[in-house]
């Protein structure tokens, strides 16, 4: 073995490009998260604008974010990390924004909820979706930020279908044509999201294939 | 007999030896480019045997540039490896050694 810089600098790039794919699990990740953002919204479409609605929303939400980190967890094992796991060093910056926002629209949602369900003695049907849903993203995000920053957006985008689906349905003064955009505009998020995805498993065919050969070409 | 040698001959004389091994420098190289790395990927990018690898990664251990992160996943021993702030040091001032003794690297 005697390296050259190049081939050094090469390992480098590598090993960099390698570690942001096995920490985030891009890729067809991002496509499962799309379908359930879909599936998400058109649920909550269709809840009762209740408690129970509320509840059983609630329900779905942590089964949906569930089902996408068991399929995240089964694709990081076989696909992003199949050469080890090599985990890449997560953004502070990245991470301190998107836990402030967090924080921002966590807070701001339960005070008004409180707000205007106390003291004003009405019961907020829309942000009875955002609520619990902001706070299991709060927790989930508290849980994951040491492991990856964009799980947590990704979950928060999970959560956006359904709360998107719930505005949408209960939006009221505004024409159907108002309400068709909307719905145009948050089914075209998730195929953006599931293209990102798609053009970020290409590079990592690529990249599986340089690391293949190099594998090969060591052994 | 260092002081008849010339300036870049006695930089080059005075590399760190433990980065200095084509191994270790590619396994610190690694390192350097992630903040955790396991075992099997740096089988995978220096193709070592895997007494050699443990042999060298043993050794920048035991120089301060690599930490050693023992865990489990399931019942599976987990091996990873992290670079210190030390190793970080040492290979940027191996690079600027190398560099000043030979110029176009």
């Amino acid at each position: 073995m005697n390296p050259s810089i190049e081939q050094l600098e090469k390992l480098q790039n590598l090993t960099k490009s390698y570690s942001e794919f096995s920490r985030k699990s891009s890729g067809v990740a991002y496509f499962f998260a799309s379908a359930l953002m879909i599936s998400g919204f058109f649920i909550g479409q269709h809840l009762p604008r209740n408690v129970f609605g509320a509840i059983i929303g609630g329900v779905i939400a942590v089964v949906l974010i569930g089902l996408w980190l068991s399929l995240r967890q089964a694709l990081m094992a076989k696909l992003y990390q199949q050469f080890g796991v090599a985990r890449a060093a997560a953004p502070v910056f990245g991470r301190d924004f998107v836990l402030g926002i967090l924080f921002g629209l966590g807070l701001s949602s339960l005070i008004f909820w409180l707000l205007s369900t106390i003291a004003l003695f009405q019961f907020p049907q829309t942000y009875l979706y955002a609520v619990p849903a902001i706070l299991v993203a709060a927790v989930l995000g508290f849980w994951v930020l040491k492991q990856s920053g964009d799980l947590l957006g990704m979950v928060v985008f999970i959560l956006g279908g359904m709360i998107g689906g719930g505005i949408n349905s209960t939006a009221e003064n505004i024409s159907e044509l108002q309400r068709t955009l909307q719905l145009v505009l948050l089914v075209l998020i998730p195929i953006s999201v599931a293209t990102l995805g798609f053009l970020e498993h290409q590079k990592f065919k690529k990249l599986e294939q340089e690391l293949s050969q190099l594998h090969q070409g060591n052994s | 007999m260092t002081d008849t040698l010339n300036p870049e001959m006695q930089t080059i004389l005075e590399l760190d030896r433990v980065i200095h091994e084509p191994a270790r420098l590619v396994i610190l190289t690694v390192c350097s480019s992630a903040e955790e790395v396991e075992f099997k990927f740096l089988e995978t990018t220096t193709g070592l045997s895997k007494g050699n690898l443990s042999s060298h990664t043993s050794k920048l251990e035991q120089a301060g540039y690599l930490e050693v992160v023992k865990a489990f996943r399931g019942k599976i021993p987990v091996t990873s490896f992290k670079i210190t702030k030390t190793g970080k040091a040492a290979l940027a001032s191996y690079w600027t050694a190398l560099r000043d003794a030979i110029p176009n690297t």
